[in-house]
């Protein structure tokens, strides 16, 4: 427990700074598209605000999946720690990351409503996409899942390059490109990828939508294992 | 501040002369306490192993002896024992140096006694 | 016996280039060793695999008996630091040490807080913004501090001046005799840290060329100059390092052991005797120049 506190510890200042600065920008474009709001306003210009910062969320958690591998892998090897160790910790820190992460946006999402309802405009906002999901705890949830998804994947292509290298990254991708010329296959993923969507919407989707996230969690991390337990540093 | 060594020489046999030269100079009495294999190395900047080397060397030729969790000790009649070994390589090194020079210059042996003699400079 | 150290028959290749071959080592505990090679000689390899970083392609190691790989147990003991630093580039120097202070077991915060004082480095600054000898005098306190019974210095000082390289083998010896470990130092700074070495490891292209004593090893080598003949007599069946002649005179580096009848014979024949210092006869081995006059002393 001691080992994970300090995996934990080491991942907190190193993101620490993107963290902050990312939230900063996201605080200061939430306030300045208050205050355009409001000087259009003001100049009588009247339609329904839309605001919802989810993407950049996801975003954020891709990115940091991937840099954070990449930087604190060989930090980690170099100090003694045991690629076991390491994996536990980082999905441990892919985990908690998303959880802050969704947070965050929530308390971002509740700012802005606040601010637009109190200032009388008329406020819609995106994460009511999901039908049936109106709930502060429902919306942090699906930020949750989303984010932590997006950090998994990339934290997954983040060990293939670490291990294989940026061509073996692109052969995958070009075989990929591949497969989705073959007829059928393209319609295929499609249908496979509806019908997810489908089960997840309704009352209960996020129940779902839950399992098919821990599920593409796991599965990520059964290929970021071998991966991981078999790089070594680079010169 | 670390003393400076001679880098064409062993280190542990600089510190074994050192050592010595102490004893015969007085600064070091018999009985008294030598500096521990530590003191040296810091003194010097070099690993204690090797000042280690440097001590034992003496203690095998009996000038100092060990006393157990206590440290190094100036041996009885070590300054004796010095000066005895010293006046050996002093022969052997200067003085048959000194006559082959000397040979070579056609110097006599007895002219060489009487250039000795005569010296001015060399007293302290 | 156990010891610190062990790399039985270590081969690395890297595509078609052979990094190491055959590598056979023990080291013992407690003992300071320089690890010296040139440049491409193969020594931040053999750490790499030392340390479990990298996976030798033939043969296996051991640290205190047990293989490093994937050995949670093994690894607690072993810190290295390296040439060009493995830090976090957006953390902190008060961060750094904060996170090397968790994950190594005899973290010494004393000596951690006294180094940054004499170092004089800002606490404050990320590691982006050191300068290379900042970093190397990061490198160095944790190095120091992690108190590791194997603490390996992979030529830790790149941008440290002269008063600084002095600073940390001073601090190194210091610590080193009130808490005795371990210690490798791979350097290719061989006079700076010569005095320091009580073995010696020299590795070239690979392959470890010569092992042992620091002490024993300089009094093996020595520069003999005299006139020609008597020299030659002198060498006859002595590994001869390097021969150079100028008139009647000749000036050889040998490699082998003298003993005192044949010095004090040598001495007769007017040949001048001395040890080679270490630098200079790790250049002899590893094939880098010519013997120089000016590195005869009479």
């Amino acid at each position: 427990m001691n080992r994970i506190k300090s995996h934990l510890k080491m991942h907190y200042l190193n993101s620490k700074k993107s963290f902050v600065i990312f939230w900063s920008i996201m605080f200061a474009i939430s306030a300045l598209g208050i205050l355009i709001s409001i000087y259009f306003k003001s100049r009588g210009y009247e339609s329904v605000i839309i605001t919802n910062s989810i993407v950049a969320v996801v975003i954020f958690g891709a990115v940091s999946g991937m840099v954070c591998y990449n930087e604190t892998l060989p930090y980690m090897l170099n100090m003694g720690i045991t690629r076991k160790d390491f994996i536990f910790g980082f999905a441990i820190y892919n985990i908690l990351l998303s959880l802050i992460m969704s947070v965050i946006y929530t308390l971002l999402s509740i700012w802005e409503w606040l601010m637009y309802k109190l200032l009388g405009f008329n406020y819609e906002h995106f994460g009511q996409f999901f039908s049936g999901v109106k709930g502060i705890f429902e919306m942090t949830w699906i930020c949750f899942l989303v984010t932590l998804c997006a950090t998994v994947l990339f934290t997954l292509i983040a060990s293939i390059y670490y291990k294989k290298g940026m061509m073996f990254l692109f052969g995958i991708g070009a075989l990929i490109m591949l497969l989705m010329f073959i007829p059928g296959v393209t319609q295929a993923v499609f249908g496979f990828l509806e019908s997810l969507v489908l089960s997840c919407a309704g009352g209960k989707g996020y129940i779902m939508m839950t399992l098919y996230s821990l599920a593409f969690f796991l599965l990520c991390y059964l290929i970021i294992y071998p991966l991981a337990r078999t790089s070594q540093i680079k010169r | 501040m670390k003393l400076p060594l001679d880098e064409n020489k062993l280190i542990y046999m600089q510190i074994a002369e050192a050592i010595e030269d102490a004893v015969i100079s007085g600064e070091l009495s018999e009985g008294d306490q030598v500096y521990s294999t530590n003191q040296f190395a810091r003194l010097y900047g070099i690993n204690p192993a090797t000042a280690a080397k440097g001590i034992n060397l003496l203690v095998e030729e009996g000038i100092l002896f060990k006393r157990r969790g206590i440290g190094m000790f100036v041996a009885e009649g070590a300054r004796n024992m010095i000066i005895s070994k010293r006046k050996k390589q002093f022969i052997e090194d200067h003085i048959s140096k000194l006559i082959r020079e000397a040979e070579k210059l056609n110097i006599t042996k007895e002219d060489l006694i009487d250039i000795i003699r005569n010296y001015e400079g060399g007293d302290k | 016996m156990t010891y610190a150290v062990e790399c039985k028959n270590i081969s690395k290749h890297f595509g078609k280039t052979t990094a190491l071959s055959h590598i056979n080592l023990n080291m013992e505990k407690d003992k300071i060793y320089g690890l010296l090679g040139r440049n491409g000689a193969g020594k931040s390899t053999l750490l790499n695999i030392v340390t479990a970083q990298t996976f030798p392609d033939d043969g296996e190691v051991k640290i205190f008996g047990e293989s490093p790989y994937e050995n949670g147990r093994a690894l607690r003991n072993i810190c290295i630091v390296k040439e060009n630093g493995m830090f976090l580039k957006d953390v902190s120097v008060t961060g750094a040490l904060d996170i090397a202070s968790s994950f190594y077991n005899n973290w010494d915060k004393k000596l951690a807080e006294r180094l940054l004082i004499e170092f004089q480095l800002d606490k404050r600054k990320t590691y982006r913004n050191l300068s290379l000898g900042m970093k190397s005098q990061l490198g160095i306190i944790v190095g120091l501090a992690s108190r590791a019974p194997i603490t390996i210095f992979d030529e830790p000082y790149i941008g440290l001046d002269a008063a600084g390289r002095q600073l940390f083998y001073d601090v190194l010896i210091e610590d080193y005799m009130e808490n005795p470990r371990t210690i490798i130092l791979s350097t290719h700074l061989i006079d700076e840290v010569s005095n320091l070495l009580e073995d010696v490891i020299i590795l070239n292209k690979g392959e470890v060329m010569l092992e042992g004593n620091s002490e024993d090893i300089k009094n093996k080598a020595f520069y003999i100059r005299g006139t020609k003949d008597r020299v030659e007599k002198h060498i006859s069946g002595k590994k001869v390092l390097s021969k150079e002649e100028f008139g009647n005179t000749m000036a050889v580096a040998i490699f082998d052991s003298i003993s005192d009848n044949e010095i004090r014979a040598m001495e007769l024949d007017d040949l001048a005797i001395s040890s080679i210092p270490l630098q200079q006869l790790f250049i002899f081995l590893t094939g880098g120049k010519m013997i120089k006059r000016g590195d005869i002393n009479e």
